[in-house]
């Protein structure tokens, strides 16, 4: 079995969007936003995971309502006989061999994934058309993004630092080892007015993969028989592009096309408190008759998705079927010195419960330490829901943690890199950045020389993971993201935080020279 | 007044081709405008300071007046464009001080700073390790003031 292909290099770029004036990052399996309080780390995070739920979201088209095809375009009249002929060739003789037709149903394979499969030119270039222009995913993104910030509409995320052209643009660049050649697309979003318009384009010689399951209509693969005529041919081609079209979108955005996770900074609040929350709502929903009017209050997306999340872990929709069992049970035994579980409860609605080692009894959460109630969302996603190539997103990992306890959680956190799980956190601290750059530094070490080293299983290559740090404007400017280089030198990401530490020194040798001078 | 007289001193006792009138180290510098006056820089990094080639120095030694309190501003200072260790700092402003003590007149009241200048932050645990220095003149142990390139010299000296 081949190894799958690294996942394609993605860049993320924005333009005035809310504190963020301008800023352009890659996507690597770890990913990390640092910089101080309001210049739009997550921001950032927050646009990521709505683009994840867009593109992971979409609609499945069918009969050509593909929801990235242009709406004017009508693709089985536009077929000619060559293209059915090379659309349905190639299904039936290639594509319907594949483990990628035979287990349609899953979205997920239970052994290896198999290898991409190529999609030949002459039917590549049927596609290319579709993927360009501007209804790809068409509301879909407005309404994620407006949803996942909790605005009322995309317009109230402009920057409110600048009067320029609110923008964000995610794009992949796919590149050919055998020539060197490059190849790319980009999909941006401008909020125009008080929506967000979107543009796609895609390189025309981009090459397209298949690479998930395929679930494509039975009939539709069916060799035709002699007699067919032409036209049902023609409309078999259109309906095998729309679905080939949406795969393509698979392969070609990559992680984007994955469910992405993200647990907000106020989570281990939201652990202590979901279950009033939620049968607050219930008592009031039971009340609509009686109760006076009130607006309803807005919920951001990351936050309820999060809330509904934790419902689902009760519903045992999401039980069992995390990736990292191995890596819960590995945060619980180093970090939390204990289990974390979900109890059922009459009303079906889960509370989660914390049992330290050594203990005959479990401890609700809210009774538990802080650093329990926030590590415990963690250990419940990678243990039932978080799955390889799915991407989560945590918030200041480092919120209740002693310094000793955050180095340990990113060896935790690069071992979930090392299980495929992509990462992508937002911090304030020096520790994990000192943390990442030991285990990117671990890489340059050969393997066999590691022995004795603590995270030598779990060291990070250079590529895999990427910094960027958030620059606050002057004078009421936006800020700006740039890359966080590890310098080798000091061993450390300039991050900023060491001019907090002068400034603390400083403060400290003033005073003490002024105490010398008083004597 | 004693003041003037300690600035005078300084000025007579070293060679005239060490008198400096730019804080600057390759690409890093201290602004000295607003600078205490009157005032002397001396650059101990020239050949006319009196220092053996390889003998440890940091880059100048500024004596100015102090603001009104009859004193002086004694200040070794060293300025780096790389990444530089405390301790060293530590060993090249211990000589600076060293210098300044032979140099100076006793009788004189002193508010003593050691300045080290940067272009890149040092390393966090850098910090840890500056607290523990300190660096004796005459009768007092004095702190190490750390500053950016470009600062101005006159905020080093106050603390601001």
């Amino acid at each position: 079995m081949d190894t799958p292909p690294a996942p394609p290099h993605l860049e993320l770029s924005v333009a005035n969007f809310g504190p963020i004036a301008q800023g352009r990052i890659e996507l690597r399996p770890l990913t990390v936003f640092v910089g101080p309080s309001n210049t739009g780390k997550s921001y950032l995070a927050v646009l990521i995971y709505a683009l994840h739920k867009a593109f992971n979201e979409r609609i499945v088209p069918s009969r050509g309502q593909f929801i990235g095809r242009a709406p004017a375009h009508s693709p089985a009249t536009a077929l000619d006989d060559g293209d059915v002929d090379e659309i349905v060739d190639w299904v039936n003789d290639v594509l319907a061999e594949t483990d990628f037709f035979r287990y349609a149903g899953r979205r997920r394979f239970r052994d290896e994934m198999p290898a991409p499969v190529d999609i030949p030119e002459p039917v590549a270039s049927l596609i290319r058309p579709d993927l360009s222009g501007t209804a790809m995913l068409g509301e879909l993104l407005d309404d994620e993004i407006t949803r996942c910030f909790g605005a009322e509409q995309a317009g109230d995320l402009s920057s409110y630092l600048s009067d320029g052209l609110t923008r964000f643009a995610v794009s992949g660049k796919v590149s050919d080892n055998g020539d060197h050649r490059s190849s790319s697309w980009e999909y941006e979003g401008t909020v125009s007015g008080q929506t967000v318009v979107a543009q796609s384009s895609v390189a025309d010689d981009l090459p397209l993969q298949i690479v998930q399951p395929v679930r494509l209509p039975r009939y539709a693969v069916i060799p035709p028989a002699a007699d067919d005529s032409q036209e049902i041919r023609r409309r078999q081609a259109a309906d095998l592009l729309d679905v080939l079209s949406d795969a393509a979108v698979a392969g070609m955005v990559g992680p984007l096309n994955r469910p992405a996770y993200y647990l907000p900074a106020d989570r281990s609040g939201v652990m202590h408190a979901h279950q009033v929350v939620v049968r607050a709502l219930i008592a009031s929903a039971t009340r609509g008759g009686i109760r006076q009017q009130a607006p309803l209050p807005i919920l951001s997306g990351v936050l309820g998705d999060f809330l509904d999340g934790l419902i689902d872990l009760a519903q045992g929709q999401s039980i069992g079927n995390g990736l990292g069992s191995g890596l819960a049970k590995s945060l619980e035994k180093n970090l939390l010195k204990g289990d974390i579980k979900v109890r059922h409860e009459n009303i079906d609605y889960p509370s989660f419960v914390y049992r330290p080692d050594d203990w005959e009894r479990d401890l609700p959460i809210m009774n538990a330490s802080s650093m329990v109630s926030e590590l415990a969302p963690v250990a419940l996603y990678l243990r039932h829901v978080v799955q390889e190539g799915d991407t989560l997103i945590i918030e200041e990992p480092e919120s209740h943690l002693h310094p000793e306890m955050q180095v340990v959680f990113v060896r935790q956190l690069a071992a979930a890199v090392k299980a495929g799980i992509r990462i992508i956190i937002t911090t304030h601290s020096e520790w994990i950045l000192e943390e990442l750059a030991n285990l990117i530094r671990l890489s340059d070490l050969p393997a066999e020389r590691r022995r004795g080293i603590a995270g030598a299983d779990v060291a990070l290559g250079w590529d895999e993971v990427g910094a960027w740090f958030f620059e606050p404007g002057e004078h009421g400017k936006g800020s700006k993201v740039r890359k966080l280089d590890l310098d080798l030198e000091s061993g450390i990401f300039q991050s900023g935080f060491g001019l907090v530490t002068e400034t603390l020194y400083n403060r400290w040798a003033e005073i003490s020279n002024r105490i010398e001078e008083a004597k | 007044m004693i003041s003037t007289d300690a600035v005078a001193v300084l000025k007579s006792a070293t060679d005239v081709r060490c008198h400096a009138v730019d804080c600057r180290d390759y690409g890093c510098s201290l602004d000295l405008s607003d600078a205490p006056t009157p005032s002397i820089l001396i650059s101990l990094e020239s050949e006319f300071a009196g220092f053996a080639a390889n003998e440890t120095r940091c880059d100048y030694l500024f004596v100015g007046e102090s603001d009104g309190d009859g004193g002086f501003w004694v200040a070794p200072i060293e300025l780096t464009t790389g990444r530089k260790r405390a301790h060293r700092f530590f060993l090249q402003l211990s000589a600076g001080a060293g210098y300044a003590d032979s140099h100076l007149p006793q009788n004189i009241a002193v508010r003593f700073r050691h300045i080290a200048v940067h272009s890149i932050p040092l390393h966090p645990r850098e910090y840890h390790l500056m607290r523990t220095y300190l660096v004796p003149f005459r009768n007092d142990d004095a702190r190490i003031r750390i500053v950016s390139c470009g600062d101005k010299l006159a905020d080093a000296l106050s603390g601001v």
